[in-house]
């Protein structure tokens, strides 16, 4: 029954052995160089690196000062970051939403625009440079639904999905504990008949309304999405909203998911420079590079996300073209969400943004 | 006599050295973190503000914390009906059903929550193969299971009814069979027999694997989120939404107190249910039951195979469903993760060993998390060697400071943890990962080995001394060789945890630091591939070679070498 020693003893100089390499490997890495630098935040999986592709490869070739990049930063940790007076990026990558409450709790220094190319800053169209941001790039909350719930024409709306009496089926929508990131209170409003130039404020209790309509045809409300996206492929869902990175790849139309851009959300992301950031010359450097119209074309030919400098869009195909959110013929066919709006106080210390998230968890927790 | 109370005091001085490093994980990794939450819960800016708890009170908190309370004890219900029976047909079965059942608990740990969770989806999907097992039996229409409770509850009961059913094997194993017999032989049928007799001795570790599983399922967050139904709502995901979408520090802070709280409010309330149960247990009298039990015992005698094999088969079916999707994900042609798959090919294996982001990530889970398990598994084993041998006072705290980190859940330390490490930016974030998943690791080793050392005869360390030998001697040739199985589950355990963390990974990665879980969530996010299972079907396939090693290697050792040469052969 008693085993001999020896083999515990191998086992012990093993592990000591891994642990050893462990170390040295770990320790290994703790270089830190002194070439000049950007902090620079990174986007999951495709965005990333069509982010480092676009932007930050050839902003290294181009300046020699090197890019650092940490995951994305939401904005909750970034301003915990920034209040700690140890900002975790030189460039921050941010939803339209928070750029006016950062503003507000000045967390944001004021970018120089005598650094930045005229051209480029007047290309900076629909959405303009703010004092502290400049529009980074758009994307699209879209009507995603499967072929055979509309097999005839796309659908002209929100109300079309919310039609569960004519077009039966399972439902999906953004979680709301993302914010306005899902944009599903605007698209409440928006199926309830609320037009789309008197979307704002919204009317929470009217939305709160809407959804409740459609709770029960609801199969899951999502919170990225690769989840969305899986949904409507499965046909768990056959309506609801997403992105348009994702559901806009040929791979999605092969499972049969389509979108269309009618009542779509059109969002906006911002580059700001955070106050106190470590590399703040250098930052203002990666903005003005990527701003550029080459690198704006260049990072929407990677993903469906169009340029924030609209001379970008005429470096595009044609054909690419009118994939972007912001082309002529799909911008008039949406509201841009209201960022001002989103980021004001709906009772004093509370943004609308915090009060949608708390209204929806006590909605959906019922 | 004199040499083994010569052992016993050299003994004490060693066992503060040897109950340290268990001790110091505990107190610099979770509760100073804790101490800082509740600091920033109550002062916020510098003075005493209460309101982060007023606020409570408006939100959603309550009613999210009695359905996440609810959840937790439902499923801790569940748990005690199919694990007791589960554990005690374990101890009771064959020798091949018994390996059968143990390897069926063991591999289930060998895919992350992640995939495992997908794999559910599979399983229940409109395609899947439950759905044509009811076409099969005739039903036509298709039935809506994913996104349901029951396929939650289902997908949450795979991953805690190991933790019930490990814990509680090794205590029932300790219980003399012969008090059943003896029972049997005064004209008990079987099952009064087991009710009267040995059911009331089980009752505290039955206390324990119930706590496990209630207190880890409070911490609930990858599996509700992605199976529940469109009402699931739990404390973990209003705590994420807290940090990284609002920003809400003191009111993070808050939650973190109050779920410790409630934590150790139930952890009390257990230990004195154990206390009251063993109390019982040993003074003889046992918990009576009424006549109807008996009757009920009496109806069922001649059907206990059937029940016993059904359940039995329904554990090992329920544990290993997940892993056995796995081929039928890992191998799809498809751009998506899906059942059927779209074609059979190797391209996400392909995909997987190409992609460079994700060899530095494997590279860097592998070393993150072999270091930490060695931490992890050293310090528990030392605590639990330890443990018997100080003082009663200081025994318990040992213990508790060694249990602590499993009951808080690696969400509640990560975020504790970050708070910190916030304000120690030039800390390399590598050592903040092997600090979370040593932590983590800690109870686990520390019960393993705890359990194999109290079924440890007593008298063989006597034994030896008493022949001469030192008490290193001892140890080296006696007392770890018996333990060195336990030794090797803790160290995997602890292995498997890190490795398959992505709470960790959400708050504490960088891009160059980025545990491989925490890569594959952030692929995720954007399109569900079926690259996560072919990835899940290597470390599957790597663990059930080390696996099937160890086992050969423990069956070789009992056989002579000639003989299992030929085998091998």
């Amino acid at each position: 029954m008693n085993m001999p020693s020896q083999p515990l003893t191998r086992r012990a100089v093993l592990r000591m052995a891994t642990s050893a390499v462990g170390i040295a490997a770990l320790s290994g890495c703790r270089t830190r160089s002194s070439r000049e630098e950007v902090i620079l935040t990174e986007g999951g999986s495709f965005w990333g690196r069509a982010q480092h592709e676009a932007f930050y490869r050839p902003f290294e070739q181009a300046t020699g000062i090197r890019v650092r990049t940490v995951p994305f930063v939401m904005a909750g940790k970034l301003r915990t970051s920034i209040e700690q007076g140890r900002p975790l990026l030189d460039v921050a990558d941010m939803s339209g939403a928070d750029v006016p409450a950062f503003v507000r709790d000045g967390l944001l220094a004021p970018i120089d625009k005598r650094a930045l190319n005229p051209a480029d800053l007047a290309a900076l169209v629909p959405l303009p440079a703010q004092e502290c941001a400049v529009p980074s790039f758009y994307a699209s909350t879209v009507l995603a639904y499967r072929r055979e719930l509309f097999p005839e024409r796309e659908p002209e709306g929100w109300a079309a999905v919310w039609d569960v009496a004519h077009r039966p089926g399972p439902r999906m929508l953004a979680s709301g504990a993302l914010g306005q990131m899902g944009a599903t209170f605007e698209i409440a409003l928006l199926a309830d008949g609320v037009s789309l130039e008197k979307l704002y404020p919204l009317d929470w209790d009217r939305a709160i309304r809407s959804l409740t309509r459609l709770r029960a045809s609801i199969a899951k409300f999502w919170l990225s999405s690769g989840e969305a996206l899986q949904l409507l492929n499965e046909g768990e869902a056959s309506a609801g909203n997403i992105w348009n990175g994702p559901i806009d790849r040929p791979e999605a139309q092969n499972m049969g998911s389509l979108f269309t851009w009618n009542q779509g959300i059109l969002q906006a992301g911002y580059w700001a420079i955070p106050h106190g950031a470590p590399h703040a010359e250098n930052a203002l450097r990666f903005l003005t590079f990527a701003l550029r119209p080459e690198q704006q074309a260049h990072f929407a030919r990677l993903i469906g996300y169009s340029p924030s400098n609209s001379a970008a869009l005429r470096l595009l195909t044609p054909q690419r073209a009118t994939h972007m959110p912001t082309a002529s013929a799909n911008l008039h066919r949406q509201v841009i969400q209201n960022y001002d709006w989103w980021a004001s106080e709906e009772q004093p210390g509370v943004t609308n943004l915090a009060h949608a998230v708390r209204l929806w968890e006590s909605w959906v927790a019922q | 006599m004199s040499i083994a109370a010569t052992v016993a005091t050299r003994r004490k001085s060693w066992a503060w050295i040897a109950a340290a490093p268990a001790s110091l994980l505990t107190i610099v990794f979770v509760l100073l973190p804790f101490t800082l939450a509740l600091w920033n819960s109550f002062v916020p800016e510098g003075r005493l503000d209460a309101t982060a708890y007023t606020a409570l009170l408006d939100s959603a908190f309550l009613t999210v914390l009695r359905r996440t309370v609810g959840f937790a004890v439902l499923l801790s219900a569940a748990c005690i009906v199919l694990g007791v029976t589960a554990a005690y047909a374990l101890v009771r079965c064959a020798q091949p059903v018994r390996r059968l059942l143990l390897t069926a608990i063991n591999l289930s740990f060998f895919a992350g929550i992640l995939v495992r969770s997908y794999a559910w989806l599979a399983i229940f999907g409109h395609a899947g193969p439950v759905n044509w097992l009811l076409h099969l039996l005739g039903h036509t229409a298709h039935v809506k299971l994913s996104y349901t409770f029951p396929v939650m509850f289902l997908a949450c009961m795979q991953i805690e009814l190991p933790l019930f059913i490990l814990p509680l094997y090794g205590v029932m194993r300790g219980v003399d069979r012969s008090l059943q017999k003896a029972a049997q032989s005064l004209g008990a049928d079987p099952l009064t027999a087991w009710i009267t007799a040995f059911l009331p001795l089980v009752i505290p570790g039955i206390f324990v694997s119930t706590a496990l599983v209630f207190l880890t399922a409070l911490g609930f967050y990858a599996a509700p989120t992605l199976l529940g139904p469109p009402d699931t709502y739990m404390l973990a995901q209003e705590l994420e939404v807290r940090i990284n979408t609002l920003g809400d520090e003191s009111g993070a802070g808050a939650r973190i107190v109050v779920m410790l709280a409630l934590i150790v409010i139930a952890a009390a309330v257990f230990a004195c249910l154990y206390r009251w149960a063993r109390a019982r247990a040993s003074s003889g009298r046992g918990l009576r039951f009424g006549g109807w039990c008996e009757s009920l015992a009496q109806r069922l005698s001649p059907w206990r195979w059937l029940v016993a094999g059904t359940y039995i088969g329904a554990v090992i079916v329920l544990l290993l469903a997940p892993m056995l999707m796995l081929p039928a994900l890992a191998f799809n042609g498809g751009d998506f993760m899906g059942f059927p798959p779209h074609s059979l090919s190797l391209r996400w294996f392909h995909a997987f060993t190409a992609d460079e982001d994700l060899r530095a990530s494997t590279c860097f889970s592998l070393q993150v998390s072999l270091l930490s398990a060695a931490i992890a598994s050293v310090a528990g084993a030392a605590a639990a060697l330890t443990v018997r041998h100080l003082q009663p006072r200081a025994s318990g705290a040992l213990a508790l400071l060694s249990c602590v980190p499993l009951v808080v859940s690696s969400i509640t330390v990560t975020a504790g943890l970050y708070i910190v490490a916030l304000r120690l930016p030039w800390i390399d974030p590598s050592w903040l990962f092997v600090a979370v998943y040593s932590v983590l690791g800690l109870p686990f080793s520390y019960l393993l080995v705890r359990s194999a050392y109290a079924r440890l005869d007593a008298n063989l360390p006597l034994a030896a001394a008493s022949l001469g030998a030192s008490p290193w001697t001892t140890a080296r040739t006696v007392t770890l060789p018996i333990l060195a199985p336990s030794f090797i589950s803790a160290f995997v355990f602890s292995f498997l945890l890190a490795f398959d963390d992505v709470s960790a990974g959400l708050f504490l990665s960088t891009s160059e630091r980025m545990p491989l879980a925490m890569r594959l969530w952030e692929t995720l996010k954007f399109s569900i591939t079926p690259m996560p299972a072919a990835i899940a079907l290597l470390g599957f396939a790597a663990g059930f070679v080390l696996y099937g090693s160890v086992r050969l290697g423990q069956w070789a050792k009992q056989h002579s070498w000639s003989r299992s040469g030929k085998e091998a052969a």
